[in-house]
């Protein structure tokens, strides 16, 4: 290859000295040992440079020049090149071959030019050659052995390693198999177990016997079975290198086993499927936990109904619009009166009532195809996915309120619960969950209102003057801040001389939307809700303010000042401070105010005077006994509380000026009221008297006062004392 | 000893070794019938195969020295094959005693040889492992006894990335090993090519075909594709005898015969 080989300066050691001579004449030995690199440098690899060879060489020439000029040499010296020679791994009989062809040329004459005069004898330089074959022979004969040799034990080395290996994988196999958790089969390609270790039968509840020669699809249920064939069938196709499927299996003992199987494919040495290695890990446990978590998300932890979020997402599904005409029933239950229960029996008890109702409601609406949710509290809606009218869903709702009404036995108490319930059946179209639920919860309010255990359908008129009322009630807080109420008063006037003697306050409420508003457009609600305890405060302060500076302007010409208060507010324990503080701060004499409030707000639950009583006696003001006569039996009680006057109102006080004569029973009904309160020695006052024929006909009966529009129109505050004015 | 996550590879002396065959070039006796066989078929149709082998050794040899020279001192021969003569660790250790080598081939016979010669040299050993399983030979014990890598390191892929086809990804893994070399390290390369006498190299490919590995032939630029995550040292990517001759006369006249690229790469 190197057929090229341009000389160079010769290099390195072994060159004489003589340094001038050197580039003029390269040294001889050099020279050779190049020829001689170049003959053997390619017929094997020498892991040498070709510098580092020819300075190998170099050295190599002079020993076998000295061997040859040395006139008793043994020959020991050319075997030792030879086998050096084979040590540098210059291994091949072509480079011996060339070696000894370059040596028998052209050594002699080197030895020569050396050594000038020389003559070698021919028996030496054969000797020298044959001595160095015999050398590198040796050499390379033993190298051949002993890399045989190390490539032997190489191989059985190897084969060692490669066994134990096997060996230990097996063993490693083994010891998985037989004691890993995981369930392990060896099944063939027609799907037939060959082999199952012991967690197999664990997990499956079957004994060996009964799984090996069995297929491996029998180890899943019904609707499993295909999605582990579409597996296996890909795996076997090559299609999949593994799979991993979860597939449910029911034990012969109806036990429910969940595996997650994967499998993968065992090829044999040519490449080709042999087996299948299937894994069986139970996650039974996972399944439960999460059907159980999903259960819990989704369910009610007392009753076991389905939560708000499950029935928002059904009430979403079954409002999917959908071609046709599908309709879609709400039905908003509330317990009636379970307040009640749950504060005389205590919690314990009312929980068990509430599981006992949920069953039954859950049971009826199951039968019906409904869902049944709890929203909270006592509240239950059922949804009726799929109504065709409202026949059969109030059938339902019937139902279902028999199956509440039904008596329950809890912790020896027999209870009667019963439930209202605000119905809703419409198109699905045009419907939307929140306003379902909305709709069917103003209705339940409604249901409630008109009396108890009983349903009400949704009927959108209704429904917007409830909700109106929702809204006022909601704004009525705000509103007091607002200062949208103000007070009027009603002049009452006595019969016998036409004078005013009193005002009663009025409490109106200036709406920004609905404009002005009577009292009874927002008192009741204001009781519902509780508000009224704040607008009653506001109202006494306003009147008695009032009041006092009529008082501070009319000196005893003031008119007295009747404030209707409601009955809640009356027994809050707060009014006793609060009424002594609005006196003081307004200077109103207590004589000066009448305090109109229900019967049985004077008297507490045992049918004692209430606290309040005494200190309103005691601070000197005075009562009036509103809507007089509901219950003549208890009027007794009156007597002794400082109660002035009563109050009458009513249609049959209206009637009594209607046509020529009065209805003689609306008659006697007024008489007998009023001859009650004589003889408890109170005044009489009728409220809603609008004309002069009714005024005469009830100063004929012995009424002592009137209000209404005969005793004069409404007035503010300030309009008062010019009613008194000592115009004459 | 043995790797639990590997199941153990076949000792199969019915097929020629490409590991082997080498062997048989470079002159050495580390070889069976069955590889002789298959290398005289070569040396039939490819006559200067022997010079050939030879030339790359000697390019193995001269790349090691070039990385003394810079001053690594821990070499990963990767497919080092059955190391006959002019290993790395003679090379590296000859000149630089502190030297570590550590040995990959995934041939067991190739691997059980390595540790028989190594015996003794705790600076040296060797690791059976596929070429593109590089973290399992960098976490591997022997690396983490020889190799430190946060010092240069020089890796060896000599006449072995021809026996890795396409469908294996070599440029990735060639690219895994660029990322966990540190700057300043080496990579010995080098790769048969049909581009001078495809005739040669067809023969080579077609005589391998039936035995442990087969062979894939590259072009330059398929080759200098593969290493162009290094910077390549002078002289570039160049048929193994034009690579940093040792003296003029290492240069062949026609150095395309010799049907190997080499290149050491310089990660920067």
């Amino acid at each position: 290859m190197n057929d090229t080989p341009a000389e160079e300066e010769p290099v390195l050691a072994g060159v004489p000295t003589g340094t001038s001579r050197q580039t003029a004449e390269p040294d001889p030995v050099v020279d050779f040992a190049r020829r001689w690199t170049r003959a053997v440098i390619d017929t094997s690899y020498v892991p040498m440079s070709r510098p580092e060879l020819w300075d190998f060489l170099t050295a190599r020439t002079r020993r076998l020049l000295n061997a040859l000029l040395t006139e008793h040499h043994d020959g020991e010296a050319a075997a030792e090149v030879g086998a050096e020679l084979v040590r540098e791994h210059v291994v091949a009989p072509e480079a011996l071959r060339r070696t000894l062809l370059l040596l028998g040329s052209a050594l002699p004459e080197l030895a020569a030019r050396v050594e000038p005069g020389t003559v070698v004898p021919a028996a030496r330089r054969l000797e020298l050659l044959a001595s160095l074959a015999a050398g590198f022979d040796g050499a390379a004969r033993d190298r051949v052995l002993a890399e045989q040799g190390v490539i032997q034990q190489a191989v059985l080395n190897a084969r060692d390693a490669a066994e134990e290996a096997l060996r230990s994988s097996e063993a490693r196999f083994r010891a998985v198999f037989t004691s890993s958790a995981l369930g392990i089969a060896v099944v063939g390609l027609d799907g037939v177990f060959q082999d199952v270790n012991d967690s197999m039968t664990v997990i499956f509840g079957v004994p060996r016997e009964r799984l090996l020669g069995h297929h491996m699809l029998e180890l899943a249920d019904p609707d499993w079975v295909d999605k582990l064939r579409r597996s296996d069938r890909a795996l076997l196709a090559g299609d999949t290198e593994r799979f991993a499927v979860d597939v449910r299996y029911t034990t012969s003992e109806e036990r429910t086993v969940w595996a997650q199987v994967s499998a993968a494919l065992v090829t044999d040495g040519a490449g080709e499927p042999d087996y299948q290695v299937v894994l069986y890990s139970d996650v039974t446990d996972r399944y439960m936990l999460q059907a159980e978590l999903r259960r819990q998300a989704t369910h009610d932890p007392l009753t076991g109904l389905a939560n708000r979020t499950l029935l928002a997402t059904r009430l979403q599904d079954a409002l999917r619009p959908v071609p046709g005409n599908r309709r879609v029933g709400i039905c908003y239950l509330d317990l009636d009166g379970f307040k009640t229960i749950n504060d005389s029996l205590g919690h314990p008890i009312g929980d068990d009532l509430l599981c006992a109702v949920a069953n039954r409601i859950n049971n009826t609406a199951a039968n019906h195809g409904a869902l049944a949710a709890r929203m909270g509290g006592d509240e239950f809606v059922v949804l009726v996915a799929d109504t065709d009218g409202p026949t059969r869903m109030l059938g339902l709702v019937e139902h279902l309120l028999d199956e509440i009404g039904r008596s329950v036995r809890i912790g020896g108490h027999e209870l009667n619960a019963t439930a209202s319930a605000g119905v809703v059946e419409q198109p699905v179209a045009g419907s939307d969950p929140e306003q379902l639920l909305r709709e069917a919860d103003i209705t339940l309010y409604r249901a409630k209102e008109e009396g108890r255990a009983q349903w009400v359908m949704f009927d959108s008129e209704r429904n917007a003057a409830a909700r109106r009322r929702f809204r006022l009630s909601a704004t009525m807080p705000a509103a007091l801040d607002r200062h949208e109420f103000f007070v009027e008063y009603m002049p009452v006037r006595r019969l016998s001389d036409g004078r005013t003697v009193a005002m009663h306050a009025d409490v109106r409420w200036d709406h920004p939307e609905y404009g002005e508003l009577g009292a009874e457009q927002f008192v009741g609600l204001a009781e519902a809700t509780g508000a009224i305890t704040r607008m009653n405060d506001w109202l006494l302060r306003q009147a008695c303010a009032h009041a006092a500076e009529w008082v501070r302007r009319l000196g005893t010409e003031a008119p007295l000042v009747t404030v209707d208060l409601s009955g809640r507010y009356f027994r809050d324990p707060d009014l006793v401070s609060d009424f002594r503080e609005i006196l003081e701060e307004t200077g109103l004499p207590a004589e000066q105010l009448r305090l109109a409030v229900p019967e049985q707000a004077l008297f507490d639950e045992v049918g004692d005077p209430a606290d309040t009583v005494d200190i309103v006696r005691e601070l000197g003001a005075a009562f009036v006994v509103r809507d007089f006569g509901a219950r003549y039996t208890e009027s007794r009680r009156l007597r002794e509380l400082p109660v002035t006057s009563v109050r009458v109102t009513g249609q049959y006080l209206r009637r009594l000026s209607e046509g020529p004569r009065p209805d003689p029973l609306d008659e006697h009904l007024v008489s007998s009221v009023i001859s009650a309160a004589h003889l408890l020695d109170m005044t009489v006052v009728a409220d809603g008297v609008d004309t002069a024929e009714q005024a005469q006909r009830l100063r004929a009966m012995k009424v002592h006062a009137v209000q209404g529009a005969c005793a004069g129109e409404p007035v503010s505050a300030l309009e008062v004392p010019e009613l008194f004015a000592p115009s004459g | 000893m043995t790797d639990p996550n590997r199941l153990p590879a076949d000792v199969d002396l019915e097929k020629a070794s490409a590991a082997r065959c080498y062997d048989y070039y470079l002159g050495g006796s580390h070889n069976f019938e069955v590889d002789r066989e298959l290398a005289r078929k070569v040396e039939s149709r490819v006559p200067h195969v022997k010079p050939l082998a030879q030339n790359n050794r000697a390019f193995l040899r001269r790349a090691v020295r070039y990385c003394l020279d810079r001053g690594i001192r821990q070499f990963l021969d990767l497919g080092s094959g059955i190391p006959t003569v002019g290993n790395v660790h003679e090379i590296a250790q000859e000149r630089a005693p502190e030297a570590r080598v550590l040995y990959v081939d995934n041939e067991p016979v190739a691997v059980a040889h390595s540790r028989t010669i190594l015996e003794g040299n705790d600076r040296a050993d060797a690791l059976q492992a596929d070429f593109d399983s590089v973290e399992e030979i960098l976490a591997s014990e022997q690396a983490g006894r020889l190799l430190d890598l946060s010092e240069p390191i020089a890796v060896m892929m000599v006449a072995l990335v021809h026996f890795v086809p396409d469908s294996a990804g070599p440029r990735e893994t060639i690219r895994a090993y660029h990322e966990r070399m540190p700057s300043g390290s080496y990579l010995g390369f080098s790769h048969v090519t049909h581009e001078g006498y495809p005739e040669f190299t067809q023969s080579i490919i077609d005589l391998y075909a039936d035995s442990s590995n087969p062979v894939v032939s590259r072009t330059h630029a398929e080759v200098a594709e593969l290493l162009s995550d290094f910077e390549l040292v002078e002289p570039g990517l160049v048929y193994v005898p034009e690579w940093r001759p040792d003296t003029e006369e290492d240069r062949w006249e026609d150095p395309a015969r010799s049907l190997v690229y080499g290149a050491v790469g310089h990660k920067v």
